[in-house]
């Protein structure tokens, strides 16, 4: 049916050809364009190479080769370029043979491969370890103010209130806190030591570009942290975002929050883009009535300065500047008080500055295809100042991190990363009781660590049928000794729809007990700070496994079936023990068991364009064991952990994604309560309960408008507080929160991209 | 107690979702709609998403899908208001080479 425009087509490749040779004077430039993937130098077929301010060109073959003519006499500007690609320019002044282009890709490629970018969530058929995807589509399907909110349509992760004063939110993955997961930006650290516990929520959502989580054991090439898994996300780069972006965000609980983000390009090899984040939350409701504001009022500032640096010679280097203020103000509501009567008047106070810098820089080095040098260092500066009641917590910390990564290979089969790093990490911390019954004076709890790594790690592949990944570390640590770090993933594709991967390693994380339980501050529990000083670093096994099946359905559809589980074992845990007295808290180290086992099902499929189902089940089975002061062990599951949660998500999009509706639906499990009458108190549970989530979005060329309800039935823990009357007596407890503390939320928002778009 | 409303929220919610399916379907059968496969030069995930926003929103396209194996681009639509000569213009607006895919027609 289309003949004419096939015959235009041919006539003007014709044309192209006749052109060429009958101009008298033409020079034969020849040469080659490959593109660097990864530091390997591959043939680019399809790229295009022409002459500034000349008609006509060349374009590559299969092995990325060229032939073109240089037409006029003098010097001339040869250019190379194909979409996706940073084009390149040479000057040529006469007839050459063998003339070099390398292209880089306007980005880099993620190390995961984005199988089907549309769907919110990707279970990646490619990753070693078993990483769950969140792309910026399955982001947008919510709220997701930020990077702890993400993961509330994910069974793999649980976000929840850490008490039920300070506003504060912590995830779960593998049935432990977030503290014990690695968080990256693009594979370096980051929200490390006392940031950890709120780092969650300094991540703006319109920052992101995806999420990837990683559970179990991962590589060692990031340190010797991370025991359950590793979160890392991309950020918006500055090469390859639209100019402006602006997203202005909205609720009916009084949260207001603006991002921008801008990306230009200053000059031929140089990026810069700039990331703001504002936000506030104005309403001090109390809609529980119980005298506490349900969320403090807080103003969080969040900027982000990038540079991007790359050149033909394959050096990428990527720098940035991060500042960070954080203020919230909570606690018993004005409204119930007179002004003189300030002395009864419960009030929390939060104040957190950070300040950051990091660079990564990479280079090819020598002949060998492949081989890179990697170095990243960054250095960060945190002040966390926490006044809940009469506790008070204040805290500095000064840390660089350092990490030299070689990479190299003897084949495609065999490769080999190694490297050395150096971590300082400088805490001066306090903790101060004033209540009366408590009266623990300003202790200082001051640590410094020193920790200098070296690592290696293997990986064998049979290309899309088996990888096998071995790594070992061997780390100093000033305060803990030496740390000896083996982990192993492997992935193997039974058959193409069907691939098993199994993983094992070992983690650790030395603690900041208060700031990590930072919940317990909003309490009137004495804390028993002699055994801080004598806790020992946290260690912990991880092993699992993982069975993915794809199975062609109807229509070309493929039904992911994925079956997981996880165990891990700690070797040594700071105990966090609220049992053995609630009017105090004990840290010390762990004697007995401490283990997690964590059984996960999904399901995902689209039935129809459009139309897409995601369903999943997790079910975790946690053990702790506390000691008493007569040495006798208490084992008992981990306490305000739920014991399991499912979800189903569906999500509709008309073509072309111009109206995009989602419906989520969470069931959460019941969690145990900490008892109140010591160790043989009698268990206790909090109830199931579901939480649905709904949101329409409007997409347009250069604006996207949503709006959407989270917890749309109004579902609130009831009583949250313990003795909220009489927040300065005995047994006042705010951090038994097992639910959600605000109810309904009713949101919209708005995207706007200016410029050209990407 | 719980379990049972959980399920029956689930179970409006699909009934809510499905009927604005039938319908769009319907409509879609309805409107007179053309379809072209292009042939362009893509190899990348990037690449995909590059045409995905872009061609989205061109006058008159009323669905679209790229087939990164294949290096296709099907797009469906609306002749009153589009043609070949033009959509192929914008694809190749975007750097990309682009041919009507013969095998298809």
């Amino acid at each position: 049916m289309k003949r004419k425009t096939i015959h235009f087509y041919a006539v003007s490749i014709l044309l192209l050809l006749l052109l060429c040779p009958v101009t008298a004077t033409a020079q034969t430039v020849k040469g080659r364009v490959y593109s660097l993937e990864k530091g390997k130098k591959l043939p680019l077929p399809g790229a295009s190479v022409y002459f500034a301010n000349e008609t006509g060109g060349a374009v590559t073959d299969g092995r990325g080769a060229f032939q073109i003519e240089k037409q006029a006499e003098g010097g001339k500007y040869l250019i190379a370029g194909l979409a996706g690609f940073t084009s390149d320019s040479v000057w040529v002044t006469k007839a050459q043979s063998n003339l070099e282009f390398v292209l880089v890709e306007d980005i880099e490629l993620q190390e995961v491969v984005i199988s089907k970018a549309r769907q919110g969530t990707v279970l990646s058929r490619l990753t070693i370890g078993k990483t769950e995807l969140i792309t910026s589509t399955g982001m947008a399907k919510m709220a997701c103010c930020n990077l702890s909110e993400s993961f509330e349509n994910s069974a793999t992760v649980t976000v929840g209130f850490t008490d039920a004063v300070s506003g504060t939110k912590q995830v779960q993955l593998l049935g432990l806190p977030g503290i014990y997961s690695q968080l990256l930006a693009e594979n370096v650290p980051n929200m490390r030591g006392l940031l950890s516990p709120f780092g969650w929520g300094y991540i703006p959502g319109s920052w992101m570009e995806s999420i990837q989580v990683s559970k179990g054991a991962s590589s060692v090439v990031n340190g010797y942290e991370s025991v359950a898994g590793q979160i890392n996300m991309e950020l918006k780069k500055p090469n390859y975002t639209e100019p402006l972006f602006i997203n202005a965000y909205s609720d009916l609980l009084g949260r207001y929050e603006a991002n921008v983000t801008s990306a230009t390009q200053v000059a031929k090899n140089l990026w810069t883009g700039l990331l703001l984040h504002g936000s506030a939350e104005t309403g001090t409701h109390d809609y529980n009535g119980d005298t506490f504001s349900d969320m403090p009022e807080s103003k969080l500032v969040n900027l982000y300065n990038r540079w991007f640096y790359l050149n033909e010679s394959g050096i990428q280097s990527r720098t940035g500047i991060r500042f960070l203020y954080d203020n919230k103000e909570g606690g018993q509501h004005d409204a119930h008080f007179n002004n003189d009567d300030d002395h009864n008047h419960y009030q929390t106070h939060l104040n957190n500055r950070s300040f950051s810098v990091e660079n990564k820089t990479g280079l090819t080095v020598g002949s060998r295809e492949g081989q890179s040098l990697g170095i990243i260092s960054s250095f960060t500066s945190s002040e966390v100042n926490l006044n809940y009641g009469k506790k008070s917590f204040r805290g500095t910390q000064n840390s660089f991190y350092g990490n030299a990564i070689f990479t190299s290979g003897f084949n495609d089969a065999h490769r080999y990363t190694a490297g050395v790093s150096f971590v300082y990490d400088d805490y001066g911390t306090d903790f101060l009781d004033s209540l009366s019954f408590n009266l623990t004076p300003r202790t200082p709890l001051n640590r410094r660590e020193a920790v200098s790594g070296i690592f290696a790690e293997y990986t064998f592949s049979i290309k899309d049928r088996l990888d096998i990944i071995l790594g070992l570390r061997e780390d100093y640590n000033s305060r803990y000794g030496w740390l000896f770090t083996p982990r192993a993933n492997l992935r193997y594709s039974i058959i193409e729809e069907l691939v098993f991967r199994a993983s094992a390693g070992k983690g650790y994380r030395s603690p900041n007990v208060i700031v990590d339980n930072i919940g317990l501050l909003a309490t009137s529990r004495k804390f028993n700070l002699d055994e801080i000083n004598g806790l020992n670093i946290e260690s912990a096994w991880n092993y699992g496994g993982n069975i993915s099946a794809y199975i062609p359905v109807w229509d070309k559809q493929i039904l992911t079936i994925s079956a997981d589980y996880f165990h891990t074992q700690f070797q040594n845990q700071a105990v966090i023990d609220m049992e053995r007295d609630h009017n105090s808290v004990y840290f010390y180290n762990h004697a007995g068991t401490s283990s997690t086992d964590v059984w996960q099902v999904d399901f995902s499929l689209t039935p129809f364009k459009g139309f897409d189902l995601f369903a999943a089940f997790r079910y975790n089975d946690t053990k702790i064991t506390y000691s008493a002061e007569n040495g006798q062990r208490y084992v008992m599951e981990k306490p305000l952990i739920s014991r399991y949660r499912g979800l189903v998500n569906l999500a509709y999009a008309t073509p072309l994604r111009k109206w995009v509706f989602d419906f989520t639906a969470q069931i959460n499990g019941p969690s145990r309560i900490p008892g109140l009458n010591g160790y043989d108190s009698q268990v206790r549970y909090s109830e199931q309960f579901p939480i649905y989530f709904a949101q329409v979005t409007k997409n347009t060329k250069r604006f996207d408008i949503y709006a959407g309800s989270e917890n749309i039935l109004d579902f609130k823990q009831t009583n949250p507080i313990l003795n909220a009357d009489n927040p300065f007596g005995r047994d006042f407890d705010s951090s038994l929160v097992w639910g959600p503390v605000v109810g309904r939320k009713i949101y919209a928002g708005i995207r706007w991209r200016i410029g050209k778009l990407p | 107690m719980k379990m049972k409303q959980f399920f029956g929220c689930l179970m409006a919610m699909s009934m809510l979702v499905s009927p604005g399916v039938a319908q769009d379907k319907k409509e879609g059968k309805k409107k007179k709609t053309e379809e072209v496969t292009f042939v362009v030069n893509l190899f990348c995930e990037k690449c995909k998403a590059k045409i995905e926003r872009h061609i989205s929103w061109e006058k008159g396209v009323k669905d679209l899908t790229v087939d990164l194996d294949k290096k296709t681009v099907t797009i469906q639509y609306d002749p009153s208001k589009t043609n070949e000569q033009k959509l192929k213009e914008a694809i190749e607006n975007l750097d990309y080479t682009c041919g009507i895919d013969e095998e298809i027609d």
